[in-house]
C-alpha cells in the first residue's frame, strides 16, 4: 500500500495537471493583479522624488495622477476576469476529488461495512476536498509571490545592495522556521480533524437515531455525550490555531528586524545624500510587502502539511490502496454508462457455489466453506439461528462483502469480478431493512432504469404495493420524504421488492423479509414469488410456508451448512431444524 | 430578505456577551495593537525629518530602536489577541450548536422526516462555523476600527485642518458606499449555501443506501444524479463570487481616489512650504493606514452578508416550536398504568387520515394485542400513544391524565416504546444500551445480558461493555433487535408498547426471550402491535385495525370463540393450534 502514497506535492501536481490551460490562465492573471502594488509602490517613490527634486524622470504630479487612474482601470478589468477563471478552477478542481471520492464510495467492496459513519463521509467530502482545492489554489499565490518578491529585490538591489541584502537574508530564517514546526503542525491539524470527524459523526448518528432517542428520553445524555466530544474538539482547534498564529507572530516579528536594519544602515546613506527619502519609503514599502509575502509562504507550508493530512485521512476513509484513484482525471459530466445497456448475457441456467469462506475482521466468525447448487427456477431457502451467518452467506455471495477463498460459478464459468456480476438485470437483491432514496415512489422503484423498458405496473403488482399506491396522494409519484420515512415499514419493504421486481433478474436473493410485513400481504408476496418459474431464488426465512415451497433447504449453524436437504429429509433427520420448525409460527392454509 | 439587526443583537446577547471576562482582555490587547499602529509613522516622520536636516546620527538610532519595541509590543498584542478571539469563538458557537442540537432534538417527527441527517449537520456545524467569526472579533473589530479611525483623523486635523478635512470625507464616502454595497448584496451567499445543503444531504443518504444501490445496478443512475447536482452547483458560485468580488472592486477604487487626494493635497502644501517631507510622508502612510480599518470593516460587512443567511437560518431553528410540547404533569400513582384512548383521529398530511376515530382502553396490567394489514395504522397508533406525535382529534389518557399535560421525562420513563427500527449508535456497548446515561450500574446491564440469554454472545466480544459497537457492522439483525430489547429491561418501565419487536428473531432466538419477555410484561400495562398471531398470545384484549378504523375489539378469548369474528377467521386461517395452546 504505501508505494502507492503520493507526496502531497505530487498530489498538488497532479491536479495542476488536470486542466493546465486553466490553472496558467488564472496563474497569469494573478500574477498580474500582485505586480500592480508594486508598481503603486514605484509611483509613490518617483512621488516623493518629484517633491524633493531629485527625480531622474522628466514627470509632473499631473502624471503620477493620470497612471494612477489608469493602473486602477486595467486593475477591475483583471480582477473581473480572473475571478471567473478563478471561481471556474476551483469548482473543477473540487468537483474533480469530489467525483472520484463519490465513485470511490459507490464501488468500494469494504470489510468494515458500517465503520465509518456517514457523518464522517460527508465531512471529507465537504472539508477535506476543500482543503486539497485550497492548496491547488493557493500555489497560485505562491507563485504569484514569488514573483513579485523577486521584481522587487531585483529594484531594490539596484538602489541600494547593501539594504538589500540585509533586509532580505532574514526572509530564509522564516521559511527555516516554518518548516521546523510542520511536524508539530501535522499533529496538532490530525487531532483537530479527528475530534471534528468524532463530533459530527455522533452529530449525524444522533440525527439518524431521533426516534430512538426519543422514545428513551435520551436527549439529555446524548446531548452530554455530543457536548463532551464538542470540548475536546474546542481544545485541539484552539491549539492548532494558535500554533499558526505563532508562526505568523515568527514572520512579522523579522519585519520589526527589518526596519531597524533598513533606518540605521539608511541614516547615514540619507545624511550624505547617496539615498533619497523616496528611495528609503520604497524599502519601508516593499519590505511589508516581501513580508506578507513570506508570511504567506509560512502559512502556505503550514497549509500543505494539513493537506497531507486531510488527503490521508480521505484516503483512509474510503479505503483506496493507490491514491491516483481519488485523483483520476474524469470528464465530469461524461455521459454514464447506463446499467440496463447489457440487453444480452448469458441466462443463468445453473449457479454452483464451491468452498466460499469469509471471516470477519478480529473475529472467528463468518461462514466456511460453503458448497451449493441452485438452477433456474428453483428455490433454496436458507435458515438458522440468529448470528448463523445466513445474512454473511448471501453478502459474500453477492460480492457485498470480499470472499476469502472459495469460487462461484455461472453456467460452469468461474466469475472473476463477483460484485460486477450479481447485479440485475443478472441478480436482484433485497436486504432485511432496505434502504430508500427522497424521491417519488415511481424514482425509487426504477431507479435509473428507463421507464419505458420498465414494466413497473408488474413489479408494483407483484410486490403486492398496488392498493398501497392507489391510496397514496399522488400514486407512483408521490415522495417518500429523506429515506422513505413517509411510508410504514411494510411499505418500504416491498417498494425495495418490486425495485428488485422490475429488473427481472435471473437470480432473486432476499434476506429475511418477515419483520415488517403482516401474514397475509407476506403469504400472497411469497405466492407471487414462487410462482415465477423464470428465475432461481435463494431466500433467508424461518417460516414454515417458505419451507414448504423451497426445493432445498439450508441449515446454518455457526457458520457452516449443517444440513442442505429437502424438507421431508430434514424433518426426519435434523434435529437443530426440528427445533426451528417447532416454533415456526404460520402454516399454509 | 432583511434580516432584522435585532436578531443579530440576540445572538450576541445570548451567546457572545456572558463571556465578559474573554471579551473584555481581547478588546484590551486589540486596542494596544492599534496604539502601536498608530505611533509607527509618527516616528517615521521624525527619522525622516531628522535625517534630511542632518540631524545627530545617534538620535536617528535611538529612533530606529523605538520603532523596533512598538513592532515588538504590537506582536505580543496579535499574540493574545488571536488566542482569545479563537477562544471566544469557540465558546459561544459551541454554546450556540448545543442549544441547536437541543432543539432539533426536540423537534418532532415530523420535522425529522423532512430533513436529512447531512443537512442538518450542515446547519448545526456548517452554518455555526461561518458564524465563528461574528462570535469571535466581530463587535470588538468593529469598534476598534473605528478608534482607529478617528485616532487617524484626530492625528492629521492635528497635522494639517486641511488634510483632516479631505480625509474625513473620504471616510464618510468610503463608509457609506460599503454600507450601501452591503444591503445591495444582502443574500448573495443564501443560494449558495442552499444548493450545497442539497448536496450533502444527496451524498450522506446515497452513503446509507449503498448497498442497494449497488444491488440494484443504480450506480450509474446517482452518480448520473451526483453530476448533475455537481454542475448545478457552478452557476450558482459563479454569481455569488462575482457580486462578491463587487464589493472589494468599489473598495479599490475608493482607495486610489483617496491616495490621489493624499499626493494632490500634500503636494501643494509641501511644494508651498507649509509641510515638510517627514510630513507628507506621514500623511500617505495614515493614508495607506486608513485602508486597514476600512478594510476590515469591510470584511467584517462580507462576513456578516456570508453570515446573515446562515443567521436566518439558525435563529429559525432556534424559534421554531415542536409541535409535540413538553408536559409538566407527574403519574403520581406507582406501578402499571392505565391508558385511554378517546376518539382519535389523526393524520400527517391534510385530509388523508391515518387513524379515524379510534377508542379503546386498557387497564392497568393488562395487555392488548393490534392487529391489522401493513398501512392500517398500527404504527401511527404506537407513536401516539408514545407521543412521537399528537393527535389532531379526540385525546389519550395515561391514569386519567391527558398525554399532552404529562412531562417528557415522566413519559419516557414510564412507557417504553420498542419500535421496528434497531438504532445503534458507534458508541460503546454500555452506552447503546443505556443510551449514554452513566447512571445504570454495570451489574444491572449484565443482569439484564444474561436474562436476554445474550451472555454467550457477551462472553466472546473484546472489551466487555466497553467494546464499540457500529450502527451497521458485526450484528445481525436479530442481536441488534435484542440489545434494543436490552434497553426497555433496563429502564424498567410501567408500560410498554412493542411494535413488531419480535420480527425480525428466529423462532429459537425469540424462545429465548419469552421467558423473559414474559417477566418483562408481567405487572405491567403492554399494547402489543403484531403481524404474527404468536407473538399476541399472551394478551388479554385484541383490536383490530382496517385503514385507520377499529373493525373489531373485544376479549381475546371471547373473539376467539365468536364464529363471526375476524379474529376468529384469522385464527382458523393457519394459526389456531399456535394461539391456543
Amino acid at each position: 500500500m504505501d508505494n502507492k502514497q503520493m507526496k502531497t506535492y505530487q498530489l498538488i501536481l497532479h491536479m495542476i495537471k488536470y486542466k493546465p490551460g486553466l490553472y496558467l490562465t488564472n496563474c497569469a492573471l494573478w500574477m498580474i493583479i500582485y505586480l500592480i502594488p508594486l508598481v503603486l509602490g514605484y509611483i509613490t517613490k518617483e512621488y516623493l522624488d518629484l517633491l524633493t527634486g531629485v527625480s531622474s524622470y522628466a514627470i509632473s504630479i499631473q502624471i503620477v495622477i493620470i497612471t494612477m487612474v489608469v493602473l486602477l482601470a486595467l486593475r477591475i478589468l483583471i480582477i473581473r476576469i480572473a475571478v471567473r477563471v478563478d471561481t471556474f478552477q476551483r469548482y473543477t478542481i473540487t468537483s474533480l476529488i469530489r467525483y472520484n471520492l463519490f465513485e470511490r464510495v459507490l464501488f468500494r467492496i469494504s470489510h468494515n461495512k458500517g465503520s465509518q459513519s456517514t457523518g464522517i463521509i460527508v465531512n471529507t467530502f465537504r472539508d477535506d476536498a476543500g482543503q486539497i482545492d485550497d492548496s491547488v489554489n493557493w500555489t497560485i499565490d505562491i507563485v504569484s509571490n514569488v514573483f513579485f518578491a523577486v521584481v522587487a529585490v531585483v529594484i531594490l538591489w539596484n538602489i541600494n545592495k547593501d539594504i538589500t541584502l540585509y533586509v532580505f537574508t532574514p526572509l530564509v530564517l522564516i521559511v527555516a522556521v516554518s518548516q521546523f514546526a510542520s511536524k508539530l503542525i501535522e499533529k496538532y491539524r490530525k487531532m483537530a480533524r479527528e475530534s471534528t470527524g468524532n463530533f459530527t459523526g455522533a452529530l449525524g448518528e444522533a440525527f439518524d437515531n431521533i426516534q430512538a432517542i426519543k422514545v428513551n428520553g435520551a436527549e439529555r445524555n446524548i446531548i452530554d455525550h455530543i457536548g463532551k466530544l464538542n470540548s475536546v474538539r474546542q481544545r485541539n482547534m484552539v491549539k492548532d490555531a494558535l500554533l499558526n498564529t505563532y508562526l505568523n507572530v515568527i514572520n512579522t516579528s523579522t519585519v520589526s528586524i527589518g526596519i531597524v536594519v533598513i533606518l540605521i544602515i539608511a541614516a547615514k546613506s540619507i545624511i550624505d545624500g547617496s539615498l533619497s527619502i523616496g528611495e528609503l519609503t520604497l524599502f519601508l514599502s516593499y519590505l511589508t510587502y516581501v513580508t506578507e509575502c513570506s508570511q504567506f509562504l509560512g502559512t502556505f507550508m503550514a497549509h500543505y502539511k494539513q493537506t497531507g493530512v486531510a488527503f490521508r485521512r480521505m484516503a483512509d476513509i474510503v479505503e483506496v490502496s493507490d491514491d491516483k484513484e481519488l485523483l483520476r482525471y474524469t470528464q465530469l459530466d461524461a455521459p454514464v454508462d447506463s446499467p440496463t445497456q447489457e440487453q444480452i448475457w448469458d441466462r443463468l441456467k445453473i449457479l454452483e457455489i464451491k468452498n466460499l469462506c469469509y471471516r470477519y475482521k478480529d473475529s472467528n466468525k463468518g461462514i466456511f466453506n460453503i458448497d451449493f447448487i441452485i438452477k433456474k427456477g428453483q428455490v433454496i431457502v436458507i435458515t438458522g439461528q440468529i448470528g448463523s451467518g445466513k445474512t454473511t452467506l448471501l453478502r459474500t455471495v453477492l460480492g457485498l462483502i470480499p470472499k476469502d477463498s472459495g469460487e462461484i460459478y455461472w453456467n460452469g464459468s468461474l466469475i472473476s469480478d463477483i460484485s460486477a456480476c450479481f447485479v440485475p438485470p443478472r441478480c436482484g437483491y433485497t436486504s432485511q431493512v432496505p434502504n430508500l432514496f427522497s424521491d417519488s415512489v415511481k424514482q425509487n422503484v426504477l431507479l435509473g432504469i428507463s421507464e419505458q423498458d420498465a414494466d413497473i405496473e408488474n413489479a408494483i403488482n407483484n410486490a403486492i404495493l398496488d392498493i398501497d399506491i392507489i391510496n397514496m396522494d399522488n400514486g407512483l409519484e408521490t415522495t417518500i420524504g429523506s429515506r422513505g420515512v413517509k411510508l410504514s415499514g411494510g411499505q418500504k419493504q416491498r417498494v425495495a421488492i418490486a425495485r428488485m421486481l422490475v429488473r427481472k433478474p435471473d437470480l432473486i436473493v432476499i434476506d429475511d423479509m418477515s419483520s415488517a410485513l403482516d401474514v397475509e400481504t407476506e403469504r400472497k408476496l411469497w405466492n407471487k414469488l414462487f410462482d415465477d418459474k423464470e428465475s432461481a431464488k435463494i431466500i433467508v426465512s424461518n417460516k414454515k410456508f417458505a419451507f414448504q415451497r423451497a426445493d432445498t433447504i439450508i441449515v446454518m449453524d455457526n457458520g457452516k451448512i449443517i444440513a442442505n436437504d429437502k424438507l421431508s429429509n430434514l424433518l426426519n433427520e435434523c434435529e437443530e431444524f426440528k427445533k426451528m420448525w417447532g416454533n415456526g409460527e404460520d402454516q399454509v392454509s | 430578505m432583511k434580516l432584522s439587526l435585532k436578531a443579530h443583537r440576540q445572538l450576541l446577547l445570548d451567546y457572545w456577551f456572558p463571556n465578559k471576562a474573554l471579551i473584555s482582555f481581547l478588546a484590551l490587547t486589540m486596542f494596544g495593537s492599534i496604539a502601536m499602529e498608530l505611533l509607527n509613522p509618527q516616528i517615521i516622520r521624525e527619522f525622516i525629518d531628522k535625517a534630511s536636516t542632518g540631524s545627530n546620527i545617534i538620535h536617528l538610532y535611538y529612533l530606529a530602536l523605538l520603532l523596533m519595541l512598538i513592532v515588538i509590543a504590537k506582536q505580543i498584542f496579535n499574540v493574545f489577541s488571536s488566542y482569545l478571539s479563537q477562544k471566544l469563538g469557540w465558546k459561544a458557537t459551541n454554546h450556540l450548536r448545543i442549544d441547536l442540537i437541543k432543539k432539533l432534538l426536540d423537534l418532532d417527527m415530523t420535522f425529522h422526516k423532512e430533513s436529512t441527517s447531512g443537512e442538518l449537520i450542515e446547519r448545526v456545524d456548517g452554518e455555526v462555523t461561518i458564524l465563528f467569526n461574528f462570535f469571535s472579533t466581530f463587535l470588538i473589530t468593529f469598534i476598534n476600527n473605528f478608534i482607529l479611525l478617528t485616532g487617524i483623523m484626530v492625528l492629521l486635523f492635528r497635522e494639517i485642518w486641511m488634510i483632516g478635512v479631505g480625509m474625513s470625507i473620504f471616510t464618510v464616502i468610503t463608509i457609506y458606499v460599503l454600507n450601501f454595497m452591503r444591503t445591495k448584496f444582502i443574500d448573495v451567499w443564501a443560494d449558495d449555501r442552499e444548493t450545497d445543503a442539497k448536496f450533502y444531504g444527496f451524498i450522506g443518504e446515497n452513503i446509507s443506501g449503498m448497498e442497494d444501490i449497488k444491488s440494484s445496478g443504480s450506480i450509474h443512475y446517482v452518480m448520473r444524479r451526483f453530476q448533475e447536482l455537481l454542475k448545478a452547483k457552478l452557476p450558482i458560485r459563479m454569481k455569488a463570487m462575482q457580486k462578491n468580488n463587487l464589493i472589494w472592486l468599489f473598495t479599490l477604487a475608493i482607495y486610489t481616489f483617496g491616495d490621489i487626494m493624499a499626493f494632490g493635497l500634500s503636494a501643494y502644501l509641501y511644494l508651498n512650504g507649509i509641510v515638510t517631507i517627514g510630513t507628507v510622508f506621514l500623511v500617505i502612510s495614515y493614508s495607506v493606514l486608513l485602508r486597514s480599518p476600512l478594510e476590515q470593516i469591510r470584511e467584517q460587512f462580507q462576513q456578516l452578508n456570508q453570515a446573515d443567511s446562515s443567521i436566518k437560518r439558525v435563529i429559525d431553528i432556534l424559534r421554531s416550536e415542536t409541535k409535540v410540547k413538553d408536559g409538566v404533569m407527574f403519574i403520581h400513582s406507582k406501578g402499571a398504568l392505565s391508558i385511554k384512548v378517546d376518539q382519535v383521529t389523526f393524520e400527517y398530511d391534510e385530509d388523508s387520515p391515518v387513524l379515524k376515530d379510534v377508542s379503546f382502553q386498557v387497564g392497568k396490567g393488562r395487555s392488548l394485542g393490534i392487529i391489522g394489514r401493513t398501512g392500517s395504522g398500527k404504527t401511527t397508533l404506537a407513536k401516539l400513544l408514545t407521543r412521537l406525535h399528537d393527535v389532531k382529534q379526540g385525546a389519550i389518557y395515561i391514569n386519567d391524565n391527558d398525554l399532552r399535560t404529562i412531562a417528557f421525562d415522566e413519559l419516557r420513563r414510564r412507557v417504553a416504546f420498542v419500535t421496528q427500527e434497531v438504532q445503534l449508535f458507534s458508541a460503546s456497548l454500555r452506552n447503546n444500551l443505556t443510551l449514554f446515561d452513566t447512571g445504570v450500574a454495570d451489574e444491572k446491564i449484565l443482569k439484564v445480558i444474561f436474562d436476554l440469554g445474550l451472555n454467550d454472545w457477551y462472553s466472546g466480544l473484546p472489551n466487555g461493555l466497553d467494546t464499540m459497537m457500529s450502527p451497521n457492522g458485526g450484528l445481525s439483525a436479530g442481536q441488534a433487535q435484542l440489545l434494543v430489547f436490552a434497553r426497555v429491561f433496563i429502564k424498567d418501565p410501567d408500560m410498554i408498547v412493542l411494535d413488531e419487536a419480535t420480527a425480525r428473531l428466529d423462532s429459537i432466538t425469540e424462545q429465548k426471550i419469552e421467558n423473559a419477555l414474559d417477566k418483562l410484561l408481567n405487572n405491567r400495562t403492554t399494547i402489543i402491535i403484531a403481524h404474527h398471531l404468536s407473538t399476541i398470545r399472551r394478551v388479554n384484549d385484541i383490536l383490530v385495525l382496517e385503514e385507520g378504523r377499529i373493525a373489531e375489539y373485544g376479549e381475546r378469548s371471547q373473539l376467539a370463540l365468536d364464529q363471526n369474528s375476524r379474529f376468529h377467521d384469522l385464527l382458523r386461517s393457519g394459526e389456531i393450534e399456535e394461539m391456543l395452546k
